[in-house]
Order: structure tokens, then sequence, then C-alpha cells
């Protein structure tokens, strides 16, 4: 509402108090007029139409009715009682219409006081000549607060027709058209009751100027604005012109004709200029408003490409905001200090099973319901402050419970956020389902290595390249008799004070690539140290580990003093041995010696016997002596042999570069007697100078080619001794015969000591020649062998080893 | 003129077989007898029951024997400025090298072993007759010009 608007509406208040005061003014004045006879108080002008009492009554009762009901409250008991005295100004100007009808004179004009001045102009004296009038009003004054918007409307039309008849009452006055009054109302009207009854239709037409047609004028809209400036010149304009075209006329300036032509192009061109004028003035105002209207529409577009612009920042903020909830890797839940869901996205949901809707509102505990919730509200024990400080956290590990129930282990992180709403904690929810399972099978690994590791047989050491204990295992706790804890984070040095640590670590000589690649060994011997002192033998095992802490290196512990022992005491049974197969040669050499010394004599004495007495004795003492001379003669050779096959192992000499070539001449010389009585021929390849024992050799060819020479059939025996190479440094030497042969079962025995194939009446022999070139082969660091076919001949090989660069051929 | 040989040896089947190799060998070679290896020295240095005894032509010795060994006996003689000239021949039954080797060590002027069969134990008397007796040339069997060391003999041998 303008300030126009409010100054209007004020006027038309101020306006209707005085109307109602006007009416209520006259009325009592009127009737004190009466009472006391005062003439000038009936009548303006002397001897002109009197204002009747129950006029002067409606007057006052209408006035009173308008002042009460112009607050507006109709409701009350003030409003009864305006509507009552509106009803009595109804009675009253009905009763005056009945009397004047019905021509009965119902006394009302006298009820009250006489008329003492007689009725002039009147019909019926003292009856109510605007009695219609009376009656518009009082029902425009009991209608005016009804319910029904057209009954409102009603009441007005009622007042504005009641200020018609009054309008039309001062007209003829002011027209002095006594007549025209005659005609249209039959009574005349005293000048100040058609005043005051003007002054009130108009009062009670503007007493509620919201509605109705009160309102078309007071409106603020361009219509109501027009009506309120062309009103007043509608009202005045005619009536002033009029009386003016009168007054003139009745000067006799000018016929009514001519008057009347004045006055109607005088009344044209006011209105013709008051329209003219109103309607440029409407039109400047149209133009300023339809200006203030763009403005508006101006801004209003702005205003609302502002809220636009807002909106979508404010759409886009949120969209970003939400956007990075829902992109979260995490479930993220928005709690606020009551411990109730305000917020969460997709990802909270699939963790825990719910939709949105069925979450937010609710309390936390519902799907955290163990040690979240407890952070966010003082209790007790804490203040707010110091439960807000708790609120942050990380990596908290906690139970989250889905809608089906079930359980899974989570961990959140929380943090505070001030909001409008107070603070809200923000939890990332991360489901650790798959982490703790994995703990769990690494927790499970752990346990199998340290398993593996305690179940080890050896003591097992785990050190770092610092050379520091890292991980033992019981067995190594016994070993060293350390507890673990006296010995993790221990120098390995003080268990093994040399030959480990060193190889771990890098120095100044090797780079830590070089140490690390030394790291790996096996069967190292080495000495621990127990925590008492003592040492004993270890043999220790190398493997570098890589581990996160860097490279570790797993050492396996055995110790070795029972093996040490046992090697020792082999040792020393070897030497014991050899003492005792020493000793044994040797008195295998002695005893094959101090024997021959009797056996000499036997044969001696025992042939001196059978030279000196032999045809002297009887045949049977020469038969008896013949046995004694052959038994001496073979228990010779025997001794022979075994002193030759003792001393294969006594006389130890080094091996020597020797002319294998030679060493054959020189068994062929040796066995020319034995060669010459067969006829054999002997043959031989080129030979290689060899590492050898040369006696050795001379009689390992000798008891060689003599057994081929001996185990002869019939015929001319051949002999060949041949060599080849086997591999870059060995000989192998053949000797060939065309003898009697072998069978296959017999190739390992005959190498065996007194072993033999034939009679003694067949072959003479000891049994022992092969045994010593078994032995001689032996000590040469190689073995003999024979290959034979029964009637085809013998081949018995050996292999020697050769001299650096030498060749059969360079023998030649 | 009698040859006389030393033999010293403790096996009297050796000293039987010995003697009648030589018997047969040279009918002028008389042959001494010691058991032992004392018996021997007391031979050679004339003492007690030897005092009589002949300064020998020839020593045979043998190695192995109680009291007192034929190595010590050997170096006896030969650390002796007036026993050393006497042919000391080893005759025993080892063959063995450190023997033979050791022998010669001590100065042994010759070294056999004894064969096992008789024939050639007689066939060795016979070589040491032949060689060392007969052929070659002893102390005291020199020209006249070495008449001193004959006179020298004796006179040694008296001292």
């Amino acid at each position: 509402m303008s300030d126009s608007d409010i100054r209007l509406f004020r006027r038309l208040q101020l306006y209707c108090q005085v109307s109602a005061l006007a009416a209520m003014g006259v009325g009592v004045l009127v009737m004190f007029g009466w009472a006391f006879h005062i003439g000038a108080l009936l009548t303006i002008f002397p001897g002109d139409v009197t204002m009747k009492v129950n006029t002067a009554l409606g007057l006052a009762f209408a006035g009173t009715s308008l002042w009460l009901l112009l607050p507006g409250e109709s409701r009350t008991r003030r409003g009864q009682i305006a509507r009552l005295l509106a009803l009595l100004v109804v009675l009253i100007g009905a009763a005056t219409l009945i009397e004047y009808f019905s021509g009965l004179n119902l006394g009302i004009d006298q009820l009250i006081f006489g008329d003492p001045l007689g009725s002039n102009g009147t019909s019926s004296p003292g009856r109510l000549a605007p009695a219609t009038a009376f009656i518009a009003i009082g029902l425009a004054l009991m209608l005016l607060d009804s319910k029904a918007p057209r009954v409102r409307w009603t009441a007005q039309a009622l007042s504005l027709w009641a200020g018609v008849i009054a309008m039309a009452a001062i007209n003829g006055y002011i027209y002095h058209a006594v007549v025209l009054s005659r005609i249209w109302l039959y009574t005349q009207v005293a000048v100040h009751s058609a005043i005051a009854l003007l002054l009130l239709s108009g009062g009670i037409f503007f007493a509620r100027p919201r509605g109705g047609p009160a309102g078309d004028l007071t409106g603020a809209g361009s219509g109501s604005l027009m009506a309120r400036r062309l009103l007043p010149a509608v009202l005045l304009v005619p009536i002033s012109l009029g009386w003016i075209a009168l007054q003139g006329e009745s000067a006799g300036l000018y016929r009514a004709e001519l008057g009347l032509a004045l006055y109607a192009t005088v009344s044209v061109l006011v209105f013709a200029v008051l329209v003219w004028s109103n309607a440029r003035k409407m039109n400047r105002e149209y133009d300023q408003r339809s200006q203030a209207e763009t403005d508006i529409r101006k801004l209003n577009t702005e205003l609302e490409g502002r809220v636009a612009e807002r909106t979508t920042h404010l759409v886009q903020m949120e969209g970003r905001y939400r956007g990075l909830l829902e992109a979260a890797p995490d479930a993220m839940v928005v709690v606020n200090v009551a411990g109730e869901i305000v917020l969460l996205n997709v990802r909270a949901e699939e963790q825990f099973g719910y939709s949105r809707d069925e979450l937010i509102g609710q309390k936390v505990k519902n799907i955290i319901p163990e040690g979240f919730a407890e952070r966010l509200i003082a209790d007790g024990t804490r203040s707010a402050s110091e439960a807000l400080a708790q609120q942050i956290g990380t990596g908290i590990e906690l139970i989250g419970r889905r809608r089906d129930g079930s359980e899974f282990p989570i961990e959140i992180m929380l943090s505070p956020l001030e909001s409008p709403e107070g603070i809200l904690v923000t939890a990332a929810i991360r489901d650790i389902s798959v982490r703790k399972g994995a703990e769990k099978h690494l927790a499970q690994m752990e346990g199998r290595y340290h398993g593996l590791l305690e179940a080890a047989p050896d003591a097992m050491v785990v050190v770092n390249v610092a050379g520091e204990i890292v991980l033992l295992n019981v067995q190594a706790e016994n070993q060293f008799g350390y507890s673990r804890d006296e010995l993790v984070g221990q120098k390995v040095k003080n268990i093994i004070p040399e030959g480990f640590a060193e190889r771990i670590i890098a120095d100044g000589t090797r780079s830590a690539a070089d140490a690390l690649a030394q790291q790996i060994g096996t069967g190292i011997e080495l000495l621990g140290r127990r925590k008492d002192g003592s040492q004993f033998p270890i043999e220790i095992m190398l493997s570098p580990l890589e581990s996160p802490d860097g490279i570790l290196v797993t050492a396996a512990i055995r110790d070795i003093s029972v093996r040490k022992a046992a090697e020792a005491d082999l040792l020393q049974k070897i030497d014991e041995l050899n003492l005792s197969n020493e000793e044994l040669g040797k008195f295998a050499y002695i005893a094959s010696h101090d024997l021959q010394e009797p056996l000499r004599m036997v044969a001696s004495y025992t042939q001196l016997l059978s030279r000196r007495y032999k045809g002297k004795l009887d045949a049977e003492a020469d038969e008896f002596i013949a046995f004694a001379v052959d038994g001496a003669n073979r228990m010779q050779r025997l001794i022979q042999d075994l002193l030759s096959y003792s001393r294969v192992g006594t006389k130890r000499r080094e091996l020597v570069d020797t002319s294998s070539e030679e060493a054959l001449q020189r068994a062929l010389v040796n066995l020319r007697s034995a060669v010459e009585e067969s006829g054999a021929l002997v043959t031989h390849d080129p030979l290689p100078t060899v590492l050898a024992d040369e006696m050795q050799l001379i009689q390992m060819f000798q008891n060689l080619i003599g057994n081929a020479i001996k185990y002869q059939k019939p015929g001319v025996p051949r002999v060949h001794i041949s060599v080849v190479r086997n591999g870059a440094k060995q000989w192998t030497f053949s000797v060939k015969d065309n003898g009697l042969g072998i069978e296959p079962q017999y190739f390992e025995k005959i190498f065996g000591m007194f072993q033999r194939l034939h009679k003694r009446e067949e072959f003479a022999g000891t049994g022992i020649g092969l045994a010593i070139c078994k032995k001689i082969a032996e000590r040469h660091g190689g073995s003999i062998s024979v290959a034979s076919e029964p009637g085809q001949g013998s081949t018995f090989s050996f292999a020697l080893e050769g001299v650096k660069g030498s060749h059969a051929s360079q023998q030649e | 003129m009698a040859l006389e040989v030393l033999l010293v040896e403790d096996s009297p089947g050796d000293v039987r077989l010995t003697r009648e190799a030589f018997r047969a060998a040279n009918e002028a070679v008389r042959l001494h007898v010691a058991t032992d290896g004392v018996d021997a020295m007391a031979f050679l240095n004339r003492e007690g029951a030897y005092s009589d005894a002949p300064r020998p032509d020839l020593t045979l010795l043998d190695l192995n024997m109680p009291k007192m060994d034929g190595r010590e006996v050997l170096s006896r003689i030969k650390g002796d400025e007036v026993l050393r000239s006497i042919p000391t021949v080893v005759l025993t039954t080892s063959t063995a090298e450190e023997d033979i080797a050791k022998s010669y060590e001590l100065h042994a002027n010759c070294y056999f072993s004894k064969p096992v069969g008789l024939e050639a134990f007689e066939e060795l008397v016979s070589s040491i007759n032949s060689f060392l007796l007969v052929t070659a040339k002893l102390p005291g069997q020199g020209n006249a010009d070495a008449s001193d060391t004959q006179e020298q003999g004796p006179e040694g041998i008296g001292k």
C-alpha cells in the first residue's frame, strides 16, 4: 500500500467520521429546536421547509450507527447497537412510507413534538419526505458488514441511492426548482436535512472503502485513479455551469435555449479539457509505469538470472560434493552429534546392504554397533569438546553390521565437520575383510614358517647384513646355551667367532654384491662358541633371503662334534691299520726270510744225503729222499714268491719316469732260459715312458710273460706285448698269448693269493704270481684284468700313468 | 802253505756245509770257526783260548748271530788298524738290500748270499776259493819289495 493510498484512506476515514458527527449534530440540533421551538434550528431559510422530528431522529440514529460501525468491529456489542440503531432508522422510514401511501396519520411526525410552524409545502405535514432515503440508509448500515460480498455491494448501492435523493433535493434548492422536487420526491426536504443526508450517504459509502463500488474508487488501479480525478468535476461542473447558465437567463442576458446551448458547449469543453488533460496525465503515468515496469521486468530478469546462476552454482557445488562423496573409494557416512546418519554414499549403501532412505535419520549404532557412536557423544566422563577432540581418528578397527545381520571387519577414519546443523562427523568406512583375511593368512604363513624353522633338525640362525642375529630356533638356543632373548639383536660373532660374519659384510676388498654372492655356501666348517665359552666344531650352510628389511642370511648350523670325533677316530684307525699292515708286511718279509735258513738246511742236507747215499740204501730210502728234496725245492719257491709279494707292499719307492721298453727287456733277460727252453716267440709294440717303480714293472712283465709261456698247449708259444693310449695320460698295456686260455668264471679268482687252476703235476707254481701282479697294478693306481677264451689264449691288461709328452713312437 | 780262513757262523749245519764245500774245493784251506761275534773278536785279537790263533787270510762273516752280530764284527774289524787289512767277506742268507748296502758301507770286501741248493752253495764256495784265495793277491803274498810287509805281518800279528 503506497503512501498516497494511506493518505487517501485516512482522509476517507476522517470524512466518514465528520459525516457521522454532522448527521448526529444536525439531528440533535433539530430535535433541540423542536423541543424548544427554536425555528432557526428547524429551517435554514426562514419560511422554507422545516426538518421534521423523525428526520432529525433518523439522522441522529443513522449518524450514531455509522460512528459506531466506523472502527469496523461489527461483531462486538458496539456493532450490535449500531445495527439496532440502523433498524430503527429503517422502521422510521418504513412507517413514514406507510403513512404516506395509506393516507393515515400515524402521528409519527407529532409523536414527540408537535408541528409548531404548520406544514408548508408539504402534502402531509411532518411526514418524512425522503423516507426511501432513510430506508436505504438504514438497510445499508445494517448490511454493511454482511458476509456475502453481493449483499455488501448492495449496501453501498443503497447508500448511493440515498445520496442521489439528497443531491436531487439540494439541486432543487440551488435551481429554486421546488417543482422538480415535487415531481420526484413528493415532499420537499429541508436544506440541512438534504446536506446531512448527502454527507451521511457518502460516509456510509466510504465506511468500507475497500470493497464494492467504493473499492472501485479507492483502488490503486488506473480506473480508480481516473474516477477519483474526474468524479469531483462530474459532480461539480454540471451543477455549477447549470447554476451560472440559470443566473444569466434569470438576469435576462439570454434566453433559455441559448443558456442551455452555452451550458452544453462549456460542459463539453470543460469535460473535453478534463478528459484530455487526464488522458495526457495518465499517458505520462502509463509511460512512467511502463518504464518502471520495464525496469522492474529488467530487474526481475536480472534477478532471475542471478538466482539461476546462483542455483546453478549451488547445484554444481552440491553436485561436486556429492560426486566427491560418491567417488570416494570408501563407504562414507556423515553422522551428527546425536549419532544419527545425515548423509551417506552409494558405497555405504552397498557395504551395509541398506538403501539410502532406510539409513538416513537412523542411529549409526545400527550399522556400527560398537565403538563409533561412543566417540561422538559427550558423556559423564567427557565434555563435548573432549568428545570432539576424540572424534578425529584414523585406522580405528571396528565391526560393521549389514542389514542381514552379518558382521564384517571395518576400519574407520573420522573427521569432524562444522556445519549449520552443528558439528557433523564424516566417517570413511573401509571393508577390511580381505586385509584381515590376508593378515590372518600371513599370520598363518608366519606360523607355518616358524613351525618349519622350529622343526628343522639343525640350529637355524637368521642374520642381517650388519651381522646381527634376527631370528633363531630352539635348536640354536640349545646348541649355544643361550636363551632366545639373549641372542636376538646380538652380533653373530658372539656365537661364531670367525668365518661367518666376514662372509656377510662387504668390506674394503669386496662390494656388497660380491659379499652376497659369497654368502651362499654349503659345508663350511667353523667353530661355534657356547655361552660358557666352550667351543665346538660346526658345519654351516648359508643361503641368502631377500626380505623387506634387506638381505638376510639363513644359516643352518650343525654340531659336527660327533662327526669330527668319528673322523678323528677313523683317521686313527687308518693310521693303526697302516701300521698294522706295515708290520704285517715286515712280518711276512722277516718270516719268509728267516724261513729260508732252516729250509736251506733241509734242502742242502737232503741233497747231500741223496748224493752220498743214493744206491747205498734201499730203493725206498731213495724215494723218501727224492720227496724231501722236492718238498724243499717247492718250499723254496714259495718262500721266494712270498718275499716278492710282501716286498711290493713294504718297499715303497717313488714312482719315477721309467722306460717300459727297458723294463720289458730286463724281464726277458730274467726269463731267457724259460724262453729258450719253450722256443716261444715274444714280440712287442714300441713302448712308452711311464710313471712306475721299475723293479715292480720288471716283475710284472716277468710274471705275465712267464705265465704266458708256461701255460701252453703243444706248439710254438706266441706272446705279444702291446700298448694303447687310454685318455690323455694313461697307457694300457696288454700281454697276449696263444695259450690254454681261462674259463670266464676264473677271471677274478686267478688274481687271488695261492689260487691255482692246474694240478701241481701239470704246471709247477705257487699261486702267488698274479697276486703280485695285482698288487703292483694297484700300487700304481690302476688295476689288472684278463680277457680270455679257453683254448684261444688270454690277454692280461693293466694301465699305467704316462709321462707328459711321451709317445710310444718316440721310444723306438 | 796253508790258507787260514775264519768262518764266523752260529749254525752248525752251515759250518759243516762250508767245511764240506772247502774240503771239496781246496785241500790247503784250514777252516777256523767262531760261533758268534764275541768269539770271532777273541780269535782275531788272540785273546783267551785263541792266544795261538793265526791271523786269517780271509774271514767269512755271517750277519745274524747271537751276542754280537756280523755287522758289529765287521765294524770292529774295519775300525781296527791292524785287522782292517784282512779281507772280510759277508756270507749270509739275507738278500735284503739294506743288509747289502750296510755291509759295503762298513767296508766289507764282498757280499754273498747263501744259495738254497747244495750244488749252488758248493759252487759259491768254489768261486770264493778260486777268486779270493787263489787268484787274488792277499796281504802278505806280495813280491820281494813287499818283504817288509811279510815281516811286518807276523810282527803285526805278534803284537
